[in-house]
């Protein structure tokens, strides 16, 4: 080997010397060895196989491997229209007027449709009742008619049967029952359809002994009858919300479910204007656990649901005794009645605050004739007949619409009229049990042991859209259509008439409840035949009595058009009160005890059970707790306290024999030894979304009492824990008291301190600094055409989320689950925040929704590595999906926490591909991108709509204007606490919002410039 | 022809994509073996959209 040792002398690199030593090297021996020996080992060489051959497999088998890897799903053909029909032109939506019939509000809507689907829906600007607005469960409704899990076809005994078969077997049986004198049940929901009533009346007559129960476990069946007997009508007064200067609210979440709900909150919300005109009402609630009209009142007054009987006696005292306000100061019996009742030992004894109770005394004695005094759906009978009798001595009945009223077209019944059905089942006198899209077997059956009873009724039938607990017990079931695939009219409200007409042919063979009720009373089934009951009943009885010119053909087109007919009918309603003041109860059905109680509410967004199988509902957080997914038990922190208890223990309730175990919520401002539990979870048959979600807590009702309130009962710790998911507290700081408000995240002030000084938000410093002032060191980008811009008046956002519902409908918004929310992965592209501030056991409650702020200065654009997310010229913050590549730096660095990834793609992930199963995934906007996995999404300003209204005006050869978008949750909203528009135009709504006093953006100190401002909250307290 | 080990390797990888770029499935199971067409196909149902022809559309205001 060569070594420095023998290396020669006088070695040049290009020397021939330096080739004599690789000859020297080459014929070393040792060095020779080695190298054969090392060729031997290495791979043999293949003279055929070249590199450019290599070259080209290697690319042949990546195309292959990549074409296997793909995405690609057979979609179908895409073939144009043969035969197209009239009225859909591709990418034009088509609108329809209808009628919404999740509850008995009977809103006005209108349908969007595409391509012969309906997409959207919206409330209907014309009709009088909503104004154009649709709530929450509303606009989230429309998945229910593509929800896969519907019921196809009949079924007869768990066997699918035909149509003709059920009919037959059915009209034999019904014929055998009235012949052998038994009684035919038809259990119902609240009617309020004129025709559907002369239909039933029609069944009657032919099926003599039939008798209806219609019911509504979550309505405002007690002041009804309160209603009845204190005034002699048996409906509801139309309250005049618009002219109430005082609000006094006992237990009644007006701003969340009350009759003629939407119509309430368009008047409780120019009563709450701070822009156009200072016009402020004042509001007052007394509650036992936070709802979303405590947390929106001025004065929030925590107080037992079970002693507030005794507390309006203290007040009807209060006003006739010692104030001597009405007519019946001078009534003896009325003064004995009531003299027990004294306000003050009533505050002592609560421990209510004597200065807000003097402040509630002072004004409603002052605004007699100008106030509200409203009872919620918990409270009993005779609760509500004090509270009517307390608005008569303040002549707040004044308020009462002297021409209009609100009803139902057939009374709603009590618990008693059930018990004594289930009495009437158990003695054999029932022949058939028809249940007409009603679940009493979720509702009752801890109560009255119904499926027990019903098991001895020869033949039950349930009318359903999808399988349910009742739906199991029966012997037939009967798919019904969807109310967008169905005829009807509504009377609500009196001089107003809604019709609903279908927006598409039923997509299974199903029928809608009339046509099979029709198909029993007529013996055969025809086609549409409800649609000519329909048609003859309104050209033969409710035309000719509306007195309108028309003719029919005509009228029915114009009507099916506008969606609503409003006549000039009118009640006359005296306002003479029927009830003698000495049959008054003057025994309040409980005083204050140290008992728990347990108090059943209706969730704002599930109802009474019926929408549990809508993930979107299921999916929207709670107002309040923000709580998904779950129902829970709110409990006060001290009662927390006393009885060990933390957030998500599990207790057992329990009463009469009877228990629940549910987890416990610890909720800020939940009165002391009071227990709620909202209603619509804990079902058994609620598809794969719904089933098996929560507690039912109705097996606790009292079967002879029709309150929901529960006392005495029992709380007993079980040891073991459930994690309840909520999204507020992702992102919380825990640690620091009152934060929002220090920190300025959220502004609230008192109207008398705005009054005073209009410089509230101006002149705030922090730590001697003045945001506003405080200067940037970035220069701000000029936009001189059109620049987009959002106005949140936080006066009156409510919380209600109809904005989000619209939004996930509107921009393709998945369902994720509880699994993914529970990771901070829920995708909804606004939230509403809600922060307590104050004391703990009686916090001030504010709401503030939050979406993409289109920041000037975005801190998620520079991040993008791929510029992803980039500025329009107009100011919008876009997103291009299909540059995206999922680093997620933008949500890093998005101050707000408003963007949201595609962890999974969740329309498959989410219950193995529910939402891309048939028919659910027409459901899609197709104006709007559906993302996959591993794209950032945000808000776009709902961008589609501005380039719909950019088209549009090129069409009309004109600029855009602001005003010519509006945005889903602008249209959503119920309040219009939403403002959209262009931010140069000095003449625009907008403008106000921006320039207003009161006007913030979130976060000023970090120079972003959000282009989303807001109003701050006014509280009008004393 | 002599099969050397490179040839093999790459002959296998070929057959082995263009058996993939046709069945597709055993890619797909590999990457989530919980999500497969299976699961979709049974939803599958021939579903037709049609408007009811006695309804009376909006006119544009």
């Amino acid at each position: 080997m060569l070594s420095e040792e023998n290396l020669p002398e006088n070695i040049e690199e290009n020397s021939s010397n330096f080739k004599d030593i690789f000859r020297e090297l080459h014929s070393d021996k040792e060095f020779n060895h080695l190298y054969n020996e090392a060729l031997e080992k290495r791979a043999p060489l293949d003279k055929n196989f070249s590199r450019r051959k290599f070259l080209a497999l290697l690319g042949i088998s990546a195309a292959f491997a990549a074409t296997g890897c793909s995405n690609y799903r057979d979609k179908g053909n895409i073939v144009p229209y043969n035969k197209k029909p009239s009225e859909i032109t591709i990418g034009n939506p088509v609108f329809y007027a209808s009628t919404c019939n999740v509850c008995s509000n009977s809103c006005g809507i209108l349908i969007k449709t595409r391509e012969g689907r309906p997409i959207k829906i919206d409330g209907n600007p014309d009709h009088p009742i909503n104004s154009g607005k649709i709530c929450t469960t509303g606009q989230l409704s429309i998945l229910s008619l593509y929800n896969p899990q519907r019921i196809k076809e009949p079924i007869f005994n768990n066997t699918q049967i035909s149509w003709q078969e059920a009919d037959k077997n059915i009209i034999q049986t019904l014929i055998k029952t009235t012949e052998n004198g038994k009684e035919i049940a038809l259990i119902t929901n609240g009617i309020t359809s004129p025709t559907y009533k002369k239909l039933i009346e029609g069944f009657i007559k032919t099926f003599p002994y039939t008798k209806i129960y219609s019911y509504e476990i979550t309505g405002y069946t007690n002041k009804i009858n309160a209603f009845k007997k204190t005034y002699g009508r048996e409906s509801l007064p139309s309250e005049d919300f618009e002219n109430a200067k005082i609000i006094v609210s006992f237990e009644c979440d007006f701003l969340n479910n009350y009759p003629n709900k939407l119509s309430v909150l368009n008047k409780f919300s120019k009563n709450r204007e701070i822009i156009e005109k200072e016009n402020f009402n004042r509001t007052y609630c007394f509650e036992s656990t936070p709802t979303v009209t405590g947390i929106n009142s001025d004065y929030r007054i925590v107080l037992r649901s079970d002693i507030l009987e005794e507390f309006i006696c203290c007040l009807i005292n209060e006003f006739h005794t010692v104030k001597k306000l009405s007519e019946y100061a001078k009534n003896i019996s009325v003064i004995n009645l009531f003299s027990k009742y004294i306000l003050s030992d009533f505050i002592l004894k609560n421990n209510l605050s004597k200065n807000v109770i003097d402040n509630l005394i002072n004004d409603l004695s002052n605004n007699t004739g100008k106030s509200l005094i409203l009872g919620g759906i918990q409270l009993s009978e005779s609760t509500q007949i004090l509270i009517f009798f307390l608005n008569k001595i303040l002549e707040n009945d004044k308020l009462y619409s002297k021409d209009k009223e609100i009803k139902c077209q057939y009374p709603l019944i009590k618990k008693a009229d059930f018990n004594n059905l289930v009495e009437k089942i158990n003695n054999d006198k029932i022949g058939v049990l028809t249940h007409i899209d009603t679940n009493p077997v979720y509702h009752f059956n801890g109560i009255f042991d119904y499926i027990k009873a019903i098991e001895k009724v020869p033949l039950v039938i349930t009318l359903t859209e999808f399988e349910s607990e009742t739906s199991a017990q029966s012997h037939y079931t009967l798919p019904i259509n969807n109310y967008l695939e169905s005829w009807g009219d509504y009377n609500y409200v009196t001089g107003i008439y809604s019709l609903q007409q279908p927006v598409i042919s039923p997509i299974y063979n199903t029928r809608q409840k009339e046509e099979i009720l029709l198909t029993w009373i007529e013996g055969t089934h025809q086609n549409n035949s409800y649609l000519r009951y329909l048609k003859n009943n309104w050209e033969k009885n409710l035309l000719p009595a509306f007195g309108f010119p028309f003719d029919f053909k005509s009228f029915w087109i114009n009507s099916l058009n506008a969606g609503v007919v409003k006549t000039n009918e009118k009640i006359n309603f005296t306002g003479e009160f029927k009830i003698e003041p000495s049959e008054l109860s003057n025994k309040p059905t409980s005083v204050t005890t140290n008992d728990y109680v347990l108090i059943i509410k209706e969730n704002p967004f599930l109802l009474d059970g019926k929408y549990a199988n809508n993930g979107w509902l299921q999916e929207i957080p709670h107002p309040i707790s923000k709580i998904v997914w779950d129902n829970y038990a709110t409990i006060s922190p001290s009662a927390a306290k006393n009885l060990s208890l933390n957030t998500g223990d599990i207790i057992e309730i329990k009463k009469s024999g009877k228990s629940i175990k549910i987890p416990v919520l610890i909720q800020p401002g939940n009165a002391d030894k009071v227990i709620s539990v909202e209603l619509g979870y804990g079902r058994t048959k609620a598809g794969i979304i719904g089933s098996f979600i929560g507690t039912n807590p109705i097996c606790l009702l009292n079967a002879d009492k029709d309150d929901l309130i529960i006392k005495d009962i029992e709380i007993v710790k079980t040891g073991n824990t459930y994690e309840l998911v909520s999204t507020q507290e992702h992102y919380s700081l825990e640690k620091y008291k009152d934060i929002p408000i220090k920190r300025n995240i959220i502004y609230e002030f008192e109207l008398d301190e705005y009054r005073k000084n209009h410089d509230l938000i101006n002149s705030k410093e922090v730590e001697g600094i003045n945001l506003k002032t405080f200067p940037s060191v970035n220069q701000p980008h000029k936009y001189d055409e059109l620049k987009w811009g959002m106005a949140i008046d936080l006066n009156k956002c409510i919380g209600c989320g109809a904005c989000a519902a619209a939004c996930n409908i509107e921009n393709n918004i998945p369902m994720v689950g509880k699994e993914q929310v529970k990771l901070n992965r829920e995708m909804m592209w606004i939230r509403i925040d809600r922060y307590y501030t104050g004391d703990i056991n009686n916090p001030s409650i504010s709401l503030q929704p939050v979406l993409c702020q289109h920041c000037d200065l975005a801190p998620c654009e520079n991040v993008c590595p791929v510029a992803a997310t980039t500025h329009s010229t107009e100011g919008i913050n876009g997103m291009a999906y299909n540059r995206c590549v999922g680093t997620r730096y933008c949500s890093n660095n998005c101050p707000y926490k408003v963007r949201r990834f595609n962890f999974f793609d969740f329309r498959d992930n989410f219950k193995e591909g529910f939402l891309y199963s048939e028919p659910l995934k027409q459901l899609s906007n197709p104006e709007v991108t559906v993302r996959s996995r591993g794209v950032m999404e945000k808000c776009t300003f709902c961008l589609q709509r501005i380039m719909n209204a950019r088209d549009n005006a090129v069409k009309e050869n004109r600029k855009i204007e602001g005003t010519d978008v509006v945005t889903a949750c602008q249209e959503a909203c119920p309040t219009n606490a939403i403002i959209f528009g262009n931010i140069n135009d000095t003449n625009s709504d907008l403008n106000k919002y921006r320039n207003h006093k009161l006007g913030y953006t979130l976060l000023e100190e970090i120079k972003v410039k959000p282009n989303i401002t807001y109003i701050a909250k006014l509280r009008n307290n004393h | 022809m002599k099969i050397t080990r490179n040839k093999f390797i790459f002959y296998t990888g070929i057959i082995l994509a263009g058996m993939c770029s046709i069945i597709k499935s055993p890619i797909k199971f590999l990457i989530n073996p919980d999500n497969n067409e299976k699961n979709l196909s049974k939803n599958k149902m021939e579903i037709k959209f049609r408007p009811n022809p006695d309804a009376v559309r909006r006119k544009s205001t």
